[in-house]
């Protein structure tokens, strides 16, 4: 989304002069040239190059929307959240009406765990905002699932949601930011719990509301009800159909597509969502969704000769994403590219990538022993037995359960 | 991460992308029509008497225990040379309590016609608890086979007496009580093996999780009728067990002094194998989402070689479902192969042996990755079920509920390669169930084996083939002698290795025999 319409939107932000910044003569053009050529690195994903030069042209002009949007984003993207929040806050405050940099805002609030200031981004962007309420209120669904205390929450709110509506959404919004705090706690605290569920949920729901009274076309409900049905329900058939709808709707809208290729996907139509993440990619080359869905695709059939180009536009994509490094790495050590895996492997593994279960250890240590590395295989080797055990030793659920 | 094992497995959905598919994985299709047309394997059901319904109490409250039991044993308890059988039962919950005939393990005897009778209640089999797993071995080399009965929170050691009865002698053998665990443990699966070559049995215990119903998670949706069975990750996983044969008929437990300790996972099935050729058997315990384990029975003694022999984790690297598993010589090099079944949108996998202690996956060369997506797999067994000499691939299907039931399936080998052949097989064959436990066993003794399956809350099936196939004795390899055809012990699970002499040998040179299977595991007599 954001490629297109800051495309659409460059021809006239290229014509303004001072609108957002505050250059003037000589500067303007050189503003202007470093802002061109960020953008330029930006398109090709190449947000390491792209961020020193759009800081440059920041510096030049400090209020400028874009030159802090760009910024933000590509600092989101190389995993500094914390470095994007105030360069995509300026954007936000030099655009008040746009939804573009509360969008961002959110994700990298919430990608902070700051799920209080996150949804205080999101409300601002009416699309993005109801996603985010309906993924928060399955992840705390999903948290009470845990312990009898969490159950006896959620059956509360089941039965709120079957019943009439007795409280309205009033007040939710206001509060949702010390209610996210309170989840933040040891233990849980199931007061909380429920008040921001329902909150979530209602919010959710208004803006659903708002958004079929409002919209001019029907696309943006639909795409709505589809990830109400893709998150929520898992109900992909359902999912399916909305997308489709709004497609016929917005016909080639990239957003969309990738949404039905993971709806495919998720719902056993590998083939069909291949389809659809190529379409996307083919509008847009840097869906991520649409990209993912088709790595994902090709691991999944050990087909890792094709997987492997789409991982390594992933990698650029998200050059501060682990996950398709580590999957990269997986597909090259399958197929012979013993070095180049160990130097993807080894250093996400350092970094302290997730394997609670030692498998990419052991991974790193077929491909360590392969390159002649005994010692160091030794050592990968001992920490997946290590890390496997400590896992299996654990109970995640004593003394939780109902009798 | 999802809480529900249902859940998680959803999330992972995904099937067959014919487009990404190497040239000859899309030729599958005309391999399968092939080996239909060829007719080598028909199946008929049924077995007069035979009339065992596994029953697992499940009431919608989705105990992890309702999912995995079923275990089915061969013995010849008579001693007239026609196999028996003996199926494991569950009980009620969550008392684990065989509150009424219903829930009895029972013994079946075959009459050599065909048909078979349950003399369990003379031979006193009836059973205590919640029994998953059986294994069959003559463990105090008295002439008679015995029987281990693996069960939640206990195991239990059925002597032979030689009169058509049996006494069990659990706790005079010294296997009563958690042992070193320090709490009752689920045993899901047991074999015998003579680890230390004393010419004495010996006994390991694939032990599941620390579970009790009390303390079980509740998992899925909150509605009627959502709940699920709770992904294993919620559970801490349980330690193995090996207890020593002191020859006296009592056992010492030697779990720590073996060097055993490490030996932690959610075990399933085991697979029992001489698969490092030198000799001495050792052994693979699949794991449910945890490491796989195989126990290496070298110059040094037993020592666990999973990740370094490649068979810890997926051919992909990952972690799946473990359920069932079995060596044999699946791309005839003589070689003993691993296969691995999981359930469905995993892939069951296929770990092809290198030699020198090491395996590489062989799921994708052999088809079985794209073969077995979409179905969910418990007991299996490589078996020559067309004679052919190559081994075929039976794996009992049935997903965790009653409403993913699904049917058996039969991988027929084409050279190394699998091709799924269920579909033509007999029209019966395709009834879908909650298939759990197989054996193998020729029960009729004409020469080809039949195999016994349970099914939860179903009547057991026995799968024979039909009158079309070789004499086993015709495709026998290197004139095995031992084992003529007509035998059961011939037509039974020693011929795994059928037609692939080299491993075969290896069997005979480590003194092991492979009497049964229960949920997927060897056991082995000597």
């Amino acid at each position: 989304m954001f490629g297109i319409a800051l495309t659409g939107a460059w021809a006239g932000a290229a014509g303004q002069e001072g609108t957002d910044g505050q250059t003037g003569g000589h500067g303007e053009s050189r503003f202007d040239e470093l802002l061109h050529e960020g953008f330029a690195l930006h398109q090709q994903a190449r947000f390491t190059e792209a961020i020193p030069i759009l800081e440059q042209a920041r510096r030049l002009a400090p209020g400028d929307y874009f030159a802090n949007l760009l910024l933000g984003i590509d600092l989101l993207r190389m995993g500094r959240a914390e470095a994007a929040l105030p360069r995509l806050e300026a954007a936000a405050t030099a655009r008040p009406g746009e939804e573009i940099p509360e969008e961002y805002l959110g994700e990298a609030q919430a990608g902070l765990g700051h799920n209080g200031a996150a949804a205080t981004a999101y409300q601002r962007a009416l699309l993005a905002w109801a996603g985010f309420a309906l993924e928060r209120f399955r992840q705390i669904e999903e948290r009470l699932r845990d312990t009898p205390e969490g159950v006896a929450v959620a059956r509360r709110i089941e039965a709120a949601a079957a019943g009439p509506e007795k409280a309205g959404a009033q007040g939710c919004a206001a509060g949702i930011a010390g209610l996210e705090r309170r989840l933040t706690g040891a233990g849980l605290d199931g007061d909380a719990a429920y008040r921001l569920a329902t909150c979530y949920a209602r919010l959710a729901g208004q803006a659903a509301t708002q958004m079929a009274a409002n919209a001019k076309d029907t696309a943006a409900v639909e795409r709505l009800h589809g990830e109400i049905l893709m998150r929520l329900s898992e109900d992909y058939p359902g999912a399916i159909g909305e997308f489709q709808k709004a497609l016929a709707l917005h016909p080639g809208d990239p957003a969309l597509l990738e949404r039905l290729a993971e709806a495919q996907y998720s719902g056993g139509d590998p083939e069909g969502a291949r389809r659809s993440a190529e379409a996307a990619l083919a509008i847009d080359p840097h869906r991520r969704s649409a990209l993912r869905t088709e790595a994902a695709i090709a691991m999944e059939t050990r087909d890792y000769e094709g997987a492997i180009p789409t991982l390594r536009k992933l990698v650029t994509e998200e050059p501060g994403n682990r996950k398709p490094q580590v999957e990269l790495g997986r597909a090259l050590a399958q197929t012979g590219h013993d070095a180049d895996a160990a130097a993807l492997l080894e250093p996400a593994l350092a970094g302290g990538y997730v394997d609670e279960k030692g498998a990419l250890h052991a991974l790193l240590a077929r491909v360590l022993l392969r390159l002649n590395r005994p010692e160091e295989a030794a050592k990968a080797e001992a920490e997946a037995r290590r890390l496997s055990d400590a896992f299996q030793e654990k109970n995640r659920s004593a003394n939780e359960a109902p009798k | 991460m999802n809480q529900s094992r249902r859940g998680f497995l959803r999330t992972g959905a995904g099937v067959l992308v014919a487009g990404a598919l190497p040239g000859w994985l899309r030729a599958a299709p005309e391999l399968l029509r092939a080996a239909e047309a060829e007719g080598r394997i028909r199946m008929e059901l049924g077995a007069p008497g035979l009339d065992f319904v596994l029953r697992n109490d499940a009431a919608g409250r989705m105990y992890q225990v309702e999912t995995v039991l079923g275990g089915l044993g061969v013995i010849d308890f008579d001693g007239d040379g026609w196999p028996d059988l003996f199926c494991t039962n569950g009980a009620s919950l969550p008392s684990l309590e065989k509150t009424g005939p219903g829930f009895w393990n029972r013994l079946y005897r075959n009459n050599r016609d065909g048909s078979f009778s349950d003399v369990t209640e003379k031979a006193g089999l009836q059973g205590q608890g919640y029994s998953m797993g059986v294994a069959v071995a003559d463990y105090d080399n008295d002439g008679r086979e015995d029987l281990f009965v693996a069960g939640v929170h206990g195991n239990h050691l059925y002597r032979n007496n030689g009169d058509g009865t049996f006494t069990d002698v659990t706790e005079k053998a010294g296997l009563a009580g958690p042992g070193q665990l320090g709490r009752p443990a689920w045993t899901v699966a047991a074999c015998w093996l003579d680890y230390d070559n004393d010419g004495r049995l010996d006994l390991f215990l694939s032990n599941y999780c620390d579970w009790s119903a009390g303390t079980d998670p509740v998992c899925g949706g909150m509605a009627d009728g959502s709940r699920a069975y709770c992904h294993p990750d919620k559970y801490r996983a349980e330690q193995m067990q090996l207890f020593h044969n002191n020859g006296d008929g009592t056992f010492t437990e030697v779990t720590r002094k073996q060097g055993l300790p490490d030996l932690i996972g959610k075990g399933m099935g085991i697979a029992l194998s001489d698969f490092a050729g030198d000799g001495r058997p050792g052994l693979f315990v699949a794991n449910d989402n945890a490491r796989n384990l195989l126990v290496r029975n070298g110059s040094k003694g037993l020592e666990e070689a999973g990740v370094e022999a490649g068979v810890a984790y997926n051919g992909d690297g990952r972690n799946i479902s473990g359920m069932g598993a079995d060596f044999g010589d699946i791309d005839g090099d003589g070689l003993p192969d691993l296969v691995m079944t999981g359930l469905k949108n995993e892939t069951w996998e296929v770990f092809l042996n290198r030699g020198k202690g090491q395996f590489d996956d062989g799921s994708v060369s052999t088809g079985l990755l794209n073969l077995s997506r979409q179905a969910s797999g418990w007991s299996c067994g490589l078996v020559d079920l067309d004679n052919d000499g190559w081994l075929d691939l039976f794996v009992a299907g049935g997903g965790l509920e009653a409403k993913d039931a699904q049917p058996n399936r039969i991988f027929r080998n084409l050279g190394g390669r699998f091709a799924d052949v269920s579909s033509g097989v007999g029209a019966d064959f395709g009834r879908a169930g909650l298939h759990r436990g197989a054996v193998f066993a020729d029960f009729d003794r004409d020469g080809r084996l039949d195999a016994a399956v349970t099914a939860i809350n179903g009547r057991m099936e026995l799968v024979e083939p039909d009158g079309d196939g070789e004499p086993l004795a015709a495709v026998a390899a290197d004139g095995d002698e031992e084992q003529p055809a007509g035998d059961w012990r011939g037509g039974n699970v020693p011929n795994w290795n059928r037609g692939t002499g080299a491993v075969a040998n290896d069997q005979q040179l480590s003194g092991i025999r492979v009497v049964e299977r229960v949920d997927g595991a060897l056991w082995v007599g000597g």
